[in-house]
């Protein structure tokens, strides 16, 4: 494994809060799953590694530079990444096409047939190619994130720190999605926050879980996946002490953690299971029906 | 499907970039719509442009139709040296900042009106008030009008910050000069008013410039405004209200402002930050 990012004894505060308090972690090639509830920090640790924060104490390192470094340092880091904001607004009245010529221009494609032809592929990586001059605020929410998604994939950069990429994508548009990232994960790296745990099992190598600002699991999608094994059970009723109950598409209650009755069968866990048996249930994480 | 053809001769000329606009126009409409065209137009292409594949010249073509628009403006500005790169980014600026310019276009207006309603003290107080911080105030606009997550994306870009803010200076001094310096004819009162605010209005322009490479344009350009304000009501309070013709004022100005912009020279090699 190529390493890509390394965090040492990080901490970043806001006045009295703390978002992240002391972490340390790596990340090398491959997706990498960010997941954790809503305040866990998963925000400010996208803005120290995409250069646009820089943290209280501790290092930040991206390919071997300091993300807090020199301009030159950030520079350099900043010429291999792509990165997509949990919102995008685009600027009025500009055109897919124009706000992606834009884009491309900062990430240094000053030759014009070259930057066109950037465009015109990422566009098609998107599946929007047949609506490069349509005005953005005519684009559905979708077609939007899929825009949004295009900017940070110009230049085909060997990190992609992706911040809820897959909301309001249906789910034809999350398999092309899936598709892409997994592609990119085999020469790249791609950190992926996400609250939806489907995508975490489908396209990601590694997990690394925040709750309050703190590492809670490092570690590969296997290993958090068993470390919900025996833990998780399906029966008629939900297991009154369970983190989380919920009937499974067979109208059978999925019961995770809490001591089961012993009419209830244990089964295989799941990224969900897994995650809710770390942090608990929280308004931002989607549980299946 | 078309019962006519574009000749080799005319797709050669295309090709080549040799017909004019209307010519152009009609071929790229008639190939977009003919397969049979379209093949001999990268037959064509091939032969004469030699290095050129066809999706690179079809690519072209495609791009010439979706930013026709804009073609105008961006030739205009690389008649003047600007590189095409840098004309998307100033045509960014200016149609994120198209509000300002009316804005700030129609104070101007609004003065000029006064002065010919016979309100000429008024509109010669709103002009010295209001001209010299345009620009000052522009440069701020630029920075507050970019939607914060595309600010996301500049700051995290290699794009050099210090030449992102050099262009929009470039393009809030490119604005309210010529509007400025127009209206400000039109006022009665000492003919040199219509050109005396422009050292002072560098001079603020200079130290919101020099005060953003610590920290966001708006606040330095608040705290700019409001000494200014400050400096002109104490013209008043003082029965002079013609002081910013006066040579003192000019050359303070020009002293101020060729101090922020060494400051600002200074900054840029001790940050180590790249105009170019």
């Amino acid at each position: 494994m190529n390493l890509t990012i390394r965090l040492d004894h990080v901490t970043r505060r806001y006045r009295d809060a703390v978002a992240l308090d002391d972490i340390s972690f790596q990340i090398g090639t491959g997706v990498t799953a960010l997941l954790g509830p809503n305040g866990a920090g998963k925000t400010t640790l996208l803005s120290l590694l995409s250069t646009a924060a820089a943290p209280d104490n501790g290092t930040v390192e991206v390919f071997g530079h300091r993300a807090d470094g020199t301009l030159a340092e950030r520079t350099a880091i900043r010429r291999r990444l792509g990165f997509l904001p949990q919102e995008v607004e685009f600027p009025s009245g500009m055109t897919a096409f124009g706000f992606l010529e834009y884009i491309a221009v900062l990430k240094e494609w000053n030759d014009k047939t070259a930057r066109h032809r950037e465009v015109r592929r990422v566009l098609d990586a998107v599946q929007l190619a047949d609506r490069p001059t349509i005005k953005i605020r005519k684009l559905s929410g979708g077609q939007r994130r899929r825009l949004a998604f295009a900017q940070a994939l110009i230049g085909d950069p060997d990190l992609l720190i992706l911040d809820e990429p897959t909301t309001g994508l249906d789910p034809e548009q999350r398999a092309v999605f899936r598709a892409t990232l997994s592609e990119r994960g085999r020469h790249g790296t791609v950190l992926l926050a996400t609250h939806q745990t489907e995508d975490v099992g489908a396209v990601c190598d590694q997990v690394l879980v925040l709750d309050r600002g703190r590492v809670a699991f490092a570690g590969d999608v296997p290993s958090f996946i068993d470390s919900a094994r025996g833990r998780v059970w399906v029966d008629d009723a939900p297991v009154p002490d369970a983190v989380a109950s919920w009937r499974d598409p067979n109208r059978r209650v999925r019961s995770v953690g809490g001591e089961p009755p012993p009419t209830a069968e244990p089964v295989d866990p799941t990224v969900e299971d897994a995650y809710l048996l770390l942090v608990g249930p929280t308004p931002g994480v989607e549980v299946a029906a | 499907m078309n019962s006519w053809h574009v000749d080799e001769r005319a797709l050669r000329a295309y090709a080549e970039r040799e017909l004019v606009a209307l010519e152009r126009a009609s071929v790229e409409a008639h190939v977009m719509g003919c397969g049979s065209c379209r093949g001999e137009l990268g037959r064509v292409a091939r032969g004469s442009v030699g290095t050129v594949s066809f999706e690179d010249l079809w690519g072209r073509v495609q791009t010439r139709v979706e930013v026709a628009p804009s073609v105008r403006t961006a030739r205009w500005l690389q008649r003047i040296g600007v590189a095409d790169s840098d004309t998307v980014v100033v045509r960014q600026i200016a149609r994120q900042c198209l509000q300002w310019t009316i804005a700030a276009t129609l104070v101007l207006a609004l003065a000029a009106l006064a002065a010919t309603l016979g309100l000429h003290d008024s509109a010669q107080l709103g002009f010295v008030l209001i001209a010299p911080l345009l620009p000052a105030l522009g440069v701020a606009a630029t920075y507050r009008l970019t939607p914060t997550t595309t600010a996301a994306l500049e700051i995290t870009s290699p794009y050099s910050p210090a030449r992102l803010l050099l262009w929009r200076t470039g393009y809030a001094v490119a604005t309210a000069v010529p509007a400025s310096v127009a209206f400000g004819a039109v006022i009665p009162g000492d003919p040199w008013m219509a050109v005396a605010w422009l050292l002072p209005g560098g001079a603020c322009t200079a130290l919101v410039l020099v005060a953003a490479t610590w920290t966001d344009p708006v606040r330095p350009a608040v705290v700019v405004a409001v000494s200014w304000l400050g400096i002109v009501a104490s013209w008043q309070v003082r029965h002079v209200p013609d002081a910013v013709v006066t040579p003192s004022t000019q050359l303070l100005s020009l002293a101020v402002a060729l101090a922020a912009g060494a400051v600002f020279a200074r900054r840029l090699l001790v940050l180590r930050v790249p105009v170019l």
